[in-house]
């Protein structure tokens, strides 16, 4: 290992990530080595630095501002976001009408029950030819008049 | 609010996500500083970072279900978050461009708001001068710095966290997190002793 090495190891040292074993030998070059001692101080001191410098300071009111805006999002003037028991019933209800308006209507297409029993001659009059979608009769008068 | 000072992250969070709006809230407290530091020295703009972190926290509310605390510390998640949020806005082209059309002395930044960490009136002007200096100094080396050593050195410095945390945060191998927070030191250094 070269001074370099040992430098990586100060740095991991500083950060309580050295393990016991690196630790030792760490030691033992540092009191061997005054360039990796004096980079050793500047390391530490430029750590303190760092930790007590007190970088990028919050805004006074930040966590009010954050929840705040939470409220502008949930639309709710109470700042509600998380949907209470009591305000989920509404959705329940609907989920379970949704759920009884398909039960009554399995087994009926869109168009019996859209159009109903009355029209239903005149929509088989219409779709003589089985087999023919209402995109095709459409598809077949557009070529027609093409045609003319 | 003793109630909550008294519970772990993981336990607020997990009232949270059983959809309790105070215990989040006593996060969003705990941990709306750490996010916006670790925004503002990615991102480096006040407005930025503030606007990162209203995202991040809107995001956490919305992806509550996907933490687990067997994974990752809720620390660990927000920070991943948060970092990520960064740096969407700090690769953003128009961010950029207003970012340097906004840009100011530094001197005038530390006097300029209500956060500015100079403007206790308890400090004398030698010991206040002294801090601004140092503040300044630290600020504008660390912003020397490739975005992913300046990272890992704040998350270290500041929010004392461990390799392995810092990792998962950015994504990263312990071994990696290693060797960039030692080049960031080692710039550092050269930085502030040029």
């Amino acid at each position: 290992m070269d001074c370099s090495d040992y430098q990586k190891h100060m740095s991991m040292l500083i950060d309580g990530e050295l393990g016991q074993h690196s630790l030792q030998a760490l030691e033992s070059h540092l009191a061997a080595c005054s360039v990796c001692r004096n980079a050793y101080e500047r390391m530490t001191a430029l750590n303190r630095t760092l930790k007590d410098v007190d970088l990028y300071r919050p805004p006074s009111m930040l966590a009010s501002r954050v929840k705040a805006r939470f409220a502008q999002e949930s639309g709710q003037p109470t700042g509600r976001l998380f949907p209470s028991a009591w305000r989920q019933v509404p959705l329940f209800a609907l989920i379970v009408l949704l759920a009884i308006g398909v039960g009554n209507l399995a087994g009926r297409s869109m168009t019996e029950i859209l159009v109903g029993d009355q029209s239903e001659a005149k929509l088989e009059y219409l779709l003589t030819d089985a087999g023919q979608s209402f995109s095709d009769i459409v598809l077949d008068i557009a070529v027609e008049e093409n045609s003319l | 609010m003793p109630y909550h000072d008294d519970l772990t992250d993981e336990e607020l969070a997990l009232k949270a996500q059983a959809g309790s709006e105070q215990d989040f809230d006593a996060l969003v407290n705990r941990y709306a500083p750490a996010v916006y530091r670790l925004a503002r020295g990615i991102t480096r703009g006040p407005q930025d970072a503030e606007d990162v972190v209203q995202e991040t926290f809107l995001r956490a509310f919305r992806h509550l279900d996907s933490f687990a605390p067997s994974k990752a510390t809720f620390k660990t998640w927000l920070l991943t978050i948060a970092r990520n949020q960064s740096i969407n806005v700090f690769g953003s082209l128009k961010r950029r461009t207003l970012r340097f059309l906004n840009e100011f002395d530094i001197d005038e930044r530390g006097t300029e708001c209500s956060n500015n960490p100079f403007s206790g009136v308890d400090k004398d002007a030698e010991s206040l001068l002294s801090m601004k200096q140092e503040y300044s100094r630290a600020e504008q080396a660390l912003e020397k710095l490739p975005e992913r050593q300046r990272t890992a050195m704040l998350l270290k410095a500041q929010e004392d966290m461990s390799y392995d945390q810092i990792a998962q945060v950015m994504n990263n191998s312990v071994s990696s997190v290693e060797s960039l927070i030692f080049r960031g030191r080692k710039r550092l250094l050269e930085i502030l002793e040029d």
